[in-house]
């Protein structure tokens, strides 16, 4: 969607006062409502699903496989579809890029390791079924529901087999299963929109057409971690305000996020109380 | 055979229209430059080669070499395109490895690629593919650059810029550097070859690579020889997680604005975010004043 | 004054002048506009204040030249001390531009630009004929006057000879990789899908855009014929693909054409509708343009 010169110029002006007046009153750190389903998908390990009020739509499922630990070069595999978009295009490559270097990097592995020889490797798989705005943190915020509610048979063999050439074996009950590890949060990125001085979380598509750049933040153990890096997040669009930032913005939104992030991780940990509370009643999610 | 058009004879000469004759007519020699810091200190930034108008038919190219690193950019635009109209150029940005050099990361990022499952990057249909490591190299690129071209007196043009990793580091950096490092030499060539098309440019983009150490201090331009002579002892441990790899690019004589920032590796807060920024904007200084003084004597 | 920033080299991003200056120990304030190759920066002073100053865009030589300014604001109303203002242009002409330097040696005033050597409305082209219908005719843009070759080629195909011998399935050569692959803000766009490499700017000239008389007579056939080079002025920028023309002016139309639909020998303008072969005296149709009107 392309605004026109006087929509753009008006969504401009209203963004860079300070407080920015954005559209859909919302405050410049507040987040888009969201409603969310998990462990829905019979045949995954995990599964999540994300849905905005503009319509985009994210489901992620998460598989694993155990592997022989030496040979692989990493335990985590993300492969990310976004319908529209070419799989080799630079707007799917890169939000695969991010994905996976935020999870390989910062996924704690020995959660994975089963025996000394064998671990489990998790195939994350990523539909964006629909989306309006830079989908990564939809994808991201969709994968922490997915890998926190990821379930993993329980080993019943030996942890110890460096001496027997044996395979590890797991608990037939599937109510066995555990989570990856009780405190395990994983990592998250934030889309944040620079605009004059103003930095505005999870830009909507209208306000992304009209921002002077974006920034992306990854979040992880109530911290802002790496990666961090600036792009434009308007697809398609000839944004003529794209410009450099201010150095000052960038300690700005790492301040922002820290203070407003463990807000964020809170929320999606009640989601998925709730949606274990539900879970009894109501198994679907069409 | 172009039927399309009635073709002049084979070896047609252009002419110089309106040229005078106290001009001398003869073709640009291609320029070369060395920056002249020397590699002693251990902040100073490492020598590079740089060289422009290698590619008779690109509207402007540069190539560079620094360390193992061998890069060549090529320009082409303004140049029409085709479909409805637009106000501004379009600006895209491809970043290819030649085929027999490994991309730092392969294992990591190519997995899973359909166009990588055989030892050349080209699909089923023949047609070449980039990998993830292309595209994420192609788009800093383009968010860096894109702020500085004055896409306003282009309209109904596109401008491309062809990338093309000659040779990379040797395997002693580890994946994640020598990436970076590449990426940021990559900007500051691309900027020199848009200078060299005669693209109007608000600025020059010049970057920077800097790398923590565990005492939380920042070495500019890190060469992966000077970190393995510190952490001979402790190499066990790994060394790679904990250090802070930062590029970012700037508009120097634009208010220093800061077009382009990629930072990974461990821990930081904003002390070290700063420390980091603050480096990359040194050498990118640094680069800049040995691309200007470059740039001068090419027009001399 | 202005003399002594002349001919100095400047690098894109380098600051030539604030755009406003009082000159010393007079009261004459200077104004400077920027022109080709030249941009407008904001550069912050301190904290709190900005300079606006002309920056170069491109790498070049500096020409600072005074012109003169023909509307009537020159005055200072608010100031009580008549103020005069000195208006000066100022242009970077990189050393590739040979039409510039031309004009620069002949000390012609140097004229604004959209830039380097895009055509804008009522600039002046040559164009060479590629294709004519009943409505309208067809053309590439070659080069514009007082500027420079649109394409550094002249849409002889960027690359040379060997675009004579081989030439990919869609005529002229093209980039390998497919344009939505590349990293670029529009890259899914269908409006920033890019041509064959080495394809130059288009335009259309309509028939009732060829002459200004009798417009509704026009045949095209009898005024252009492709092959054709003919000087014409922009009307506008147009749609993604063409510019549209006009050469409805005595001084617009044909400046060399050949007879018989390009394979004979060029043709000398007899009037202004028709053009004669002298070899073996063929007088063939066209709305010839004349340089001396």
């Amino acid at each position: 969607m392309i605004l026109s010169p006087a929509e753009r110029a008006y969504l401009y002006e209203s963004l860079v006062q300070k407080p920015a007046i954005r559209p859909g009153a919302r405050s410049d750190h507040q987040f888009r409502p969201l409603e969310a389903k998990t462990g829905f998908l019979p045949n995954s390990n995990g599964s999540a699903r994300i849905r905005l009020n503009d319509g985009s739509e994210c489901i992620i499922s998460v598989k694993s496989k155990v592997v022989v630990t030496r040979g692989e070069s990493s335990l985590i595999e993300v492969d990310i579809d976004v319908p529209g978009f070419r799989d080799d295009s630079n707007f799917v490559s890169n939000l695969k890029f991010s994905l996976t270097n935020l999870l390989i990097t910062k996924f704690p592995v020995e959660y994975l390791r089963l025996t000394s020889k064998y671990s489990f490797k998790l195939f994350i798989d990523c539909i964006v079924i629909s989306h309006s705005s830079y989908p990564l943190s939809l994808i991201s915020l969709t994968s922490y529901l997915a890998l926190k509610t990821t379930r993993l048979p329980l080993l019943t063999s030996e942890v110890n087999d460096e001496e027997i050439e044996e395979q590890p074996t797991f608990s037939d009950d599937w109510d066995n299963a555990k989570y990856i590890h009780p405190t395990f949060q994983p990592p998250i990125f934030i889309t944040l929109g620079v605009i004059g001085e103003n930095l505005l979380f999870d830009p909507s598509i209208e306000e992304e057409q009209v921002l002077e750049n974006g920034l992306i933040l990854s979040f992880y153990k109530d911290k802002v971690i790496t990666p961090i890096i600036n792009m434009n997040l308007a697809t398609n669009s000839n944004n003529s305000n794209f410009k450099g930032l201010n150095q000052k913005l960038i300690i700005q939104s790492i301040n922002l996020c820290n203070k407003y992030c463990p807000a964020i991780i809170k929320a999606l940990d009640t989601l998925i109380e709730q949606d274990d509370e539900n879970d009894d009643t109501d198994n679907h999610i069409f | 055979m172009d039927r399309r058009r009635l073709l002049g004879p084979l070896n047609t000469v252009i002419p110089n229209i309106g040229i005078s004759s106290e001009i001398n007519g003869s073709k640009s020699t291609p320029q070369t430059g060395i920056s002249s810091s020397s590699s002693s200190n251990k902040n100073d930034i490492e020598n590079f080669f740089l060289k422009t108008g290698i590619i008779e038919n690109a509207n402007g190219s540069a190539y560079l070499e620094v360390g193992n690193n061998v890069i060549e950019v090529s320009v082409f635009g303004p140049r029409p395109i085709r479909g409805s109209f637009i106000d501004r150029a379009s600006f895209s940005v491809e970043c290819k490895f030649l085929p027999y050099i490994s991309q730092p990361g392969d294992e990591l990022f190519n997995t899973n690629n359909q166009f990588n499952n055989s030892n050349s990057n080209t699909n089923a249909n023949g047609r070449t593919g980039l990998t993830t490591i292309e595209h994420k190299i192609s788009s800093y690129v383009e968010t860096a650059l894109l702020p500085s071209i004055i896409l306003e007196k282009y309209p109904k043009s596109t401008f491309d810029v062809f990338v093309t990793i000659v040779a990379t580091e040797t395997p002693t950096y580890n994946s994640n550097e020598k990436l970076m490092r590449l990426t940021n030499w990559i900007v500051n060539c691309a900027s020199v070859a848009l200078v060299d098309a005669n693209v109007e440019v608000k600025d020059i983009v010049t970057s920077g690579i800097v790398k923590s150490n565990k005492s939380g201090d920042i070495i500019i331009d890190p060469r992966g020889q000077i970190e393995d002579e510190q952490n001979e002892q402790d190499e066990q441990d790994d060394q790679n997680e904990e250090n802070v790899l930062g590029v970012a690019s700037f508009m120097n004589l634009n208010n220093d604005q800061l077009v382009g920032i990629w930072v990974e590796g461990g821990d930081i807060d904003q002390d070290l975010v700063t420390k980091v920024i603050n480096g990359c904007n040194d050498m990118s200084k640094k680069i800049r004043a040995n691309i200007n003084s470059f740039l001068i004597d090419s027009l001399q | 004054m202005s003399k002594a920033n002349t001919d100095t080299v400047v690098v894109p991003g380098q600051y030539i002048t604030p755009t406003y200056k009082l000159q010393e120990d007079s009261n004459i304030i200077e104004k400077y506009i920027s022109g080709r190759g030249t941009t407008i920066s904001q550069i912050k002073a301190s904290e709190t204040s900005t300079i606006t100053v002309i920056a170069a865009s491109i790498l070049g030589k500096v020409y600072i030249n005074e012109i003169e300014v023909t509307s009537g604001e020159v005055e200072d109303k608010n100031n009580e001390q008549k103020q005069q203002i000195k208006t000066f242009l100022v242009v970077v002409i990189p050393k590739s531009s040979t039409y510039l330097n031309f004009q620069k040696e002949h000390q012609q005033a140097l004229s604004n630009s959209i830039s380097i050597n895009l055509p804008k409305e009522n600039d002046i082209v040559l164009v060479k004929v590629t294709k004519i219908t009943l409505k309208q005719v067809f053309c590439e843009i070659l080069t514009v006057e007082n500027g420079d070759n649109v394409l550094k080629d002249s849409g002889l195909g960027v690359n040379g000879e060997l675009s004579h011998a081989s030439v990919s399935p869609s005529g002229g050569s093209a980039s390998l990789s497919n344009y939505q692959t590349v990293a670029s803000s529009q890259s899914t766009m269908s409006a920033a899908q890019f041509q064959d490499i080495g394809e130059n700017f288009r335009g259309v000239i309509r028939s009732q855009d060829i002459r200004s008389t009798e417009r509704d007579r026009v045949k095209v056939i009898e005024s252009y014929k492709p092959g054709d080079i003919v000087r014409a002025m922009i009307l506008s920028l147009g749609d993604g693909s063409n510019y549209y023309l006009t050469t409805a002016r005595n001084d617009f139309g044909v400046i060399f054409a050949k007879s018989v639909n390009g394979s004979g020998n060029l043709m000398y303008p007899l009037d202004w509708q028709n053009m004669i072969d002298v070899n073996n005296g063929i007088i063939e149709k066209r709305k010839c343009a004349n340089p001396f009107a």
